[in-house]
């Protein structure tokens, strides 16, 4: 098995009377999309900092990329977008890029190559030579963004790297991460989670500075486990379905109008076994059916984890 | 992609990361008003100085020439210059045993400089150190203020970050305090009788070594002011308030002896150590400078290195 890419034990970090960290376990799979979801406050953005060494854990281990958070150790291997960190204003985006590419170790030609890579990235090339300064708020999101791509990174921590983006760059962006997929780790913390259960592999639930689940986002979202079926008004033959399945057990929504199927997957019995069983049944029994999936929304599973 | 270097040596790192911060860091002050504002006010300093001081000359010059007049010297040109540069002479040794507080020998040797350079630089050390703390203050907590510093932490040492930061302020007062040279060259040469522009040139050339290492001693305690806080006002405050203690701690221990080894945590005690005439006495100067900046910034970053940034 593979090392993880980032790996935290038992982490606290306290602010004064604030306990913004209470315990935090996470293990981040190498190679891995990985997404970080927690309401305001729940401690990812110190979680983020404690990785990147801006902040010191009070307790707890933290192993990024096989050791401890040193700026030396991890030069060129770990780039971030830090939430609340804003470039000077007086230098142009390129220049900026450029010292940091060259902080990572690179000459000035590959720098000078990087900068402009990672500007397409974010599609900001045309704005290489403004004043930092001079840039919106979603603009200077997409300077971070791309500085984080500089480089060869073996792991890339975003937070929230689609607010305050326009949808198409936001898209966009999504897709660049997406890429990345297989070639190296990415840490993505959003509120958006159709975004994240739409790029990640794997997420953690953060509540109140502590990790309430975490695991597979096929897993989480019960994928293989569990079925819906939204129903047109008219007949709702949910105790016909219940009965043709014993072995499933099936939950009805009235005012959604959903019906849950889970069940226990095996080697001969899948979700398409399952969506198939409770069509047959609906449709013999007059239902109208206007909507079929399979597991539940990430955004559900997190309500259901967190209630 | 690149494939990301794998970095052997930190020492060597390390260093490289101070210059590339350092340059950086020069040329973003270079294009906001920080390098601007600081150049403006220490010129202003310089050009009132030179100013003050031709004028100076120029009424010693004609009360000089008048009381020779009147003592019937005046029917010979030579005699009425000679007169005058005698009495000027005069004036000048009773301000050079002020400036040497009393020192016969330092007096023997400060009276080698030209007077407009020795005075353009005795106020400059004056004035050195609040020009200092009013434009580097925030040299360290600025970034913190705006997290900037984020970006630089992620890709190198802290220590190298601080160091990049303490050279580029030092580059600039340095180029600022050559710059202010001018004012003191175009004022003598204009207005002066006697201005021997190559003489105050070399002797200028000479004298802005003395400001810069001046000025490194100075951006010590400045740094360790902006270390030890987050908000650029209140490192403004600190850095000012440990300067204003510390030239008070000097010149109280000029006249206090119990006082005096205090007097040496502080830089104002080593100013007129760089124009006693042994080299010694100028390297001792240079080090005990360099060793103050060193150790006002280490204990500074004592605290920086285990801050939240």
């Amino acid at each position: 098995m593979n090392a993880p890419a980032l790996a935290l034990g038992k982490v606290h970090k306290r602010f004064g009377p604030v306990r913004a960290l209470r315990g935090v376990d996470l293990h981040v799979p190498a190679g891995s999309i990985f997404a970080l979801i927690g309401p305001n406050g729940a401690g990812k953005t110190t979680l983020f900092s404690v990785v990147c060494g801006f902040l010191r854990a009070d307790s707890g281990t933290v192993d990024v990329l096989g050791g401890p958070p040193d700026p030396v150790r991890l030069k060129g291997r770990l780039g971030a977008l830090p939430q609340d960190a804003l470039l000077g204003r007086e230098l142009t985006v390129r220049e900026h890029l450029h010292f940091l590419a060259r902080l990572q170790g690179m000459s000035p030609e590959t720098a000078a190559r990087e900068a402009d890579r990672v500007l397409a990235i974010v599609d900001l090339g045309e704005l290489a030579d403004r004043r930092a300064g001079t840039l919106s708020h979603g603009q200077v999101k997409r300077v971070g963004v791309a500085q984080a791509f500089l480089g060869d990174p073996a792991l890339i921590l975003l937070d929230e790297p689609t607010a305050g983006l326009d949808p198409r760059h936001a898209h966009d962006l999504r897709e660049a991460i997406r890429g990345q997929r297989g070639q190296r780790t990415v840490v993505v913390s959003s509120h958006n989670l159709q975004e994240l259960e739409a790029i990640c592999d794997e997420a953690a639930f953060i509540e109140k500075g502590e990790t309430v689940e975490s695991g597979k986002v096929a897993a989480l979202t019960a994928q293989d486990a569990e079925i819906f079926v939204v129903l047109a008004p008219g007949p709702e033959p949910v105790d016909a379905v219940r009965a043709a399945l014993p072995h499933a057990t099936a939950q009805w929504d009235p005012p959604r109008r959903v019906l849950r199927v889970s069940f226990q997957p095996g080697p001969n019995l899948a979700a398409e076994d399952i969506i198939a069983a409770v069509l047959r049944e609906l449709l013999a029994h007059g239902a109208r059916i206007s909507g079929l999936g399979k597991g539940r929304s990430l955004e559900q599973r997190y309500l259901d984890a967190t209630r | 992609m690149v494939s990301s270097p794998q970095v052997a040596d930190p020492s060597s790192t390390f260093l490289r990361d101070a210059l590339l911060i350092a340059g950086f860091d020069l040329r973003e002050s270079l294009r906001t008003r920080r390098a601007l504002v600081l150049a403006l006010l220490y010129l202003l300093v310089s050009a009132a100085t030179s100013y003050g001081y031709v004028q100076v000359i120029r009424i010693a010059e004609e009360a000089a020439q008048e009381m020779l007049a009147q003592a019937g010297g005046a029917g010979d040109p030579a005699v009425a210059a000679a007169g005058v540069d005698f009495m000027q002479d005069q004036g000048y040794r009773g301000l050079l045993y002020v400036f040497a507080g009393g020192d016969g020998d330092l007096v023997g040797h400060l009276a080698t400089y030209p007077p407009m350079v020795l005075v353009f630089a005795y106020l400059s050390l004056g004035f050195l150190p609040w020009l200092i703390a009013l434009t580097s203050y925030d040299m360290i907590a600025g970034e913190l203020h705006l997290r900037t510093v984020r970006f630089i932490a992620l890709r190198t040492t802290r220590g190298a970050f601080v160091v990049g930061k303490l050279l580029s302020q030092l580059a600039l007062v340095a180029a600022i305090a050559a710059l202010a040279t001018v004012p003191v060259l175009v004022f003598g040469a204009a207005y002066l009788r006697s201005f021997d522009l190559g003489k105050n040139f070399l002797a200028l050339v000479q004298t802005w070594p003395i400001l810069a290492l001046f000025a490194f001693a100075i951006l010590g305690p400045v740094a360790l002011a902006s270390q030890l806080v987050k908000g650029p006002g209140a490192a403004r405050a600190l850095a000012i308030l440990l300067l204003f203690g510390q030239w008070i701690v000097s010149a109280v221990a000029m006249a206090i002896d119990d006082m005096r080894p205090f007097s040496f945590l502080t830089p104002f005690h080593y100013k007129t150590w760089f124009f006693y005439p042994g080299l010694v006495d100028k390297l001792l100067a240079a080090a005990v400078c360099v060793a103050m900046c060193a150790g006002y910034t280490w204990l500074g970053f004592q605290i920086f290195r285990r801050r939240d940034l």
